[in-house]
């Protein structure tokens, strides 16, 4: 995951999977949300970051991308 | 992304001048640039950090740290310090730095410039930044139609961010040698927690967490008071009123229930009292009383008659001829009256004539005498009276009807005119009427007598129709009320169900934000677990790192075993456990630990951003020396460039690294008049090192 190296390492992405899968999360979405927020590094004002949410957390979305969520 | 370039103009000691470093590889990443104290290995630092970062790199460089507790004025002294000295006086008032960074994708560009007025005072908000982007070197588009300068900052902030890193973990991998050893300090554990969870992302996790912390606050605001007050009230009432409307349905359908035998009962009693008295419903009674009514029309019309017996009657047998020979006298009468009355009137002029006769003018003469005055009047009285004789033909010769004034007379004439109206049609009218009053009379009088045996039975039937009736009115009554409350609580019902579609509706578009918000705090929950169970792990790893690069990097073998806490304090533990970190340590041993959490934390997050190291072994000894570069060069960074006096990587130690050096610059200085000089940059290591 970019921009997380607590996520990347060793089985930390497995053990974070298996988080995502316990909460039915799709993990893109998670993925996609800290994209979000490392666009906002730096910035002094998050202008647009929670209609970004929005886009992401979509009711409508994501659903296929959990389906497909491998291990 | 590594350094591919810098440029610097009119920085500190450099005019201009330019470093070019070629993509690193895994056997070749190391940059080695040689200068003596003094020369610009630190401005060279410097301009990298603050040509990254700006003024917020400004807590990086140990040389900007002044007493003056106000930062704009600090950062001014700094800038105006770093304003080559030739500057002003050649005419240039800006400083401008340019990086180039680039990795296999990309390639980013920044030149950031600095203004100065001619005084040399620092303008600080014309402060410039641009970064382009590509081998085209296209300008990168702030997003928005008209951003603002901090809109700008904020988006240049991000992306330098993003590619590169954050400015707050610029201590981490460009750094002077001889200040990193800080970090050895107990009291900057912060400073390391800061870095490890800074280049492992859980600083950035932390802050998605609050954003969505805050999302979901956001996100549940408004609804929130949908559907719990109004929603919940309406929902309330229309229960309310729904369960009001079921008990008058019941209550109205058992009125309307009890009416129906009701009204039956009273349709089956007005047929039977109509068959008992003959299609008339009426009782002996109600049948007395209009038997009574007729007989007192036969009453008023024998009344009218036997008036008519007493006066008219004696009148109209009188005959015509007398009647008529009454009306004309009393008439005539009525003439003579009159003509006395007219008589009377004028004789007062005559009066007035005769006195008239007596008159001074005009003049007569002789005067008359009395005599002739007195006969006078007589024949004028004499001619006056003529006027009034004969008297008219109709008028009475005598008043024989002296007892009648003049408006009884005129009665008597129209009561006698009227005796000639009164004919036999209205005798015959008035017997008519008296036959037929007398008939009912006598045929409601039968009626009565055979209604005599089923009288009884009338009257309990129609008794009971009373009581009937009496219940009907009550139970309409009642059914009329109820339906009334039935229209206007279904009127009510009908606003508040659509009020509450209404309010449905708004909560059904707010559904998709409470499934947002649900699903942000699933997420908050979510990484504040998996920081939970990945962070300690690296924290873990971290130190197995650390002591791993601390073994190959320190000489003295007394440290066993590195442990790192959640706080980020770090224990030197020794063979029997004891941390020797409680012991007085050299400055030199100081930095190995530094520079050995520096190599594990690069290690561990698997960052791959250069390292560039100023005075990298200042404080270390021979065997360290050798350690460090050998490990830093190796392991520690994509790419690597070291900031050097000329004793201090050379010799051995640049035999340590020399395989892996890409590229090498030494600096020259120029010295100019009044203790100035200038800086020039020159290929190669000093003078006789070439790569």
């Amino acid at each position: 995951m970019n921009g997380i190296p607590l996520f990347e390492q060793g089985d930390a992405r497995d053990a974070l999977k298996k988080k995502c899968r316990e909460a039915k999360i799709p993990i893109k979405l998670l993925e996609d949300l800290v994209e979000a927020e490392i666009e906002q590094i730096g910035k002094l004002r998050k202008r647009g970051l929670k209609e970004r949410f929005d886009q992401l957390l979509d009711p409508n979305a994501n659903a296929e991308a959990f389906e497909g969520q491998g291990d | 992304m590594f350094l591919r370039s810098i440029q610097v103009r009119d920085w500190k000691a450099y005019a201009n001048g330019q470093f070019e470093f070629p993509k690193p590889t895994r056997n070749k990443n190391v940059v080695l640039i040689g200068a003596k104290n003094g020369y610009g290995k630190t401005s060279l630092l410097e301009a990298i950090i603050l040509g990254l970062y700006g003024r917020d790199g400004m807590h990086a460089l140990a040389r900007a740290i002044t007493s003056n507790s106000d930062e704009d004025k600090s950062y001014d002294e700094f800038m105006e310090r770093a304003l080559h000295a030739q500057a002003l006086s050649q005419g240039r008032t800006s400083i401008a730095i340019t990086i180039v960074l680039e990795d296999a994708v990309e390639r980013l560009k920044i030149v950031r410039r600095w203004h100065f007025a001619g005084s040399g005072k620092h303008r600080r908000n014309d402060e410039e930044v641009n970064l382009f982007s590509g081998k085209d070197e296209e300008p990168v588009k702030v997003p928005g139609l008209r951003p603002s300068r901090e809109d700008r900052d904020d988006f240049y902030r991000s992306e330098i961010a993003r590619k590169f890193i954050p400015f707050h973990l610029t201590e981490f991998f460009l750094f002077d040698g001889e200040r990193v050893q800080q970090l050895a300090k107990q009291q900057k554990a912060w400073m390391i927690k800061e870095g490890v969870e800074g280049i492992l992302g859980v600083q950035l996790l932390r802050v998605l967490q609050n954003d969505l912390k805050d999302y979901v606050q956001d996100r549940r605001r408004g609804v929130e008071n949908i559907e719990d007050k109004t929603l919940v009230r309406v929902n309330s009432e229309i229960t309310e009123m729904e369960a009001r409307l079921e008990v008058n349905g019941q209550k109205l359908q058992a009125f309307e229930d009890q009416l129906s035998p009701v009204t039956s009962r009273i349709e089956e009693l007005t047929r039977n009292v109509r068959t008992m008295t003959g299609g008339n419903i009426a009782t002996v009674q109600e049948l007395g009383a209009e038997q009574f009514n007729y007989r007192r029309q036969r009453e008023r019309v024998e009344e009218r008659l036997n008036q008519m017996l007493r006066t008219d009657l004696a009148l109209a047998l009188a005959g015509k001829p007398l009647r008529d020979k009454v009306s004309e006298t009393i008439r005539s009468e009525i003439k003579r009256t009159e003509w006395l009355a007219s008589k009377n009137h004028t004789r007062e002029k005559l009066d007035r004539i005769l006195a008239g006769l007596q008159a001074e003018v005009p003049v007569i003469e002789p005067d008359l005498t009395e005599h002739q005055l007195a006969v006078l009047r007589q024949r004028v009285s004499a001619v006056w009276e003529t006027l009034w004789h004969p008297p008219p033909a109709d008028c009475a010769s005598e008043e024989r009807h002296t007892f009648l004034t003049e408006a009884e007379r005129r009665r008597v004439i129209e009561r006698l005119e009227k005796i000639d109206k009164l004919g036999v049609a209205e005798l015959e009218q008035l017997l008519s009427d008296h036959d037929e009053a007398t008939v009912q009379f006598n045929r409601l009088g039968n009626q009565i007598a055979g209604l005599s045996g089923i009288e009884e039975r009338i009257r309990d039937d129609t008794s009971q129709l009373e009581r009937l009736n009496q219940q009907t009115v009550q139970l309409r009554e009642q059914i009329g009320e109820l339906t009334r409350q039935k229209q206007s609580d279904t009127s009510d019902l009908n606003r508040l169900r659509a009020e509450a579609g209404r309010m449905a509706a708004r909560h059904e578009s707010a559904q998709p934000n409470l499934a947002r918000a649900a699903k942000a705090e699933k997420i908050a929950t979510l990484i504040s677990d998996a920081i939970e169970d990945l962070y300690p792990k690296y924290v873990d790893r971290l130190g197995e790192e650390m002591t791993s690069v601390y073994k190959q990097l320190a000489h003295k073998n007394l440290v066993k075993k590195i442990e790192i806490a959640r706080d980020c304090t770090v224990k030197l533990l020794g063979d029997k456990g004891h941390d020797i970190r409680t012991m007085d340590s050299s400055a030199g041993e100081e930095q190995i630990f530094a520079l050995s959490l520096i190599a594990a934390i690069a290690k561990v997050s698997g960052t791959k951003v250069p390292i560039v190291m100023d005075t990298p072994l200042a404080r270390l000894d021979t065997e360290h020396r050798s350690n460090v570069l050998q490990y830093f060069a190796a392991n520690a960074g994509e790419q690597v460039i070291f900031l050097s006096q000329p004793d201090e990587v050379n010799g051995e130690y640049l035999q340590v690294i020399r395989t892996r050096v890409c590229k090498a610059y030494h600096i020259e200085f120029e010295e100019l008049d009044n203790g100035v000089g200038k800086a020039h940059v020159r290929n190669g290591y000093f003078q006789s090192e070439e790569f």
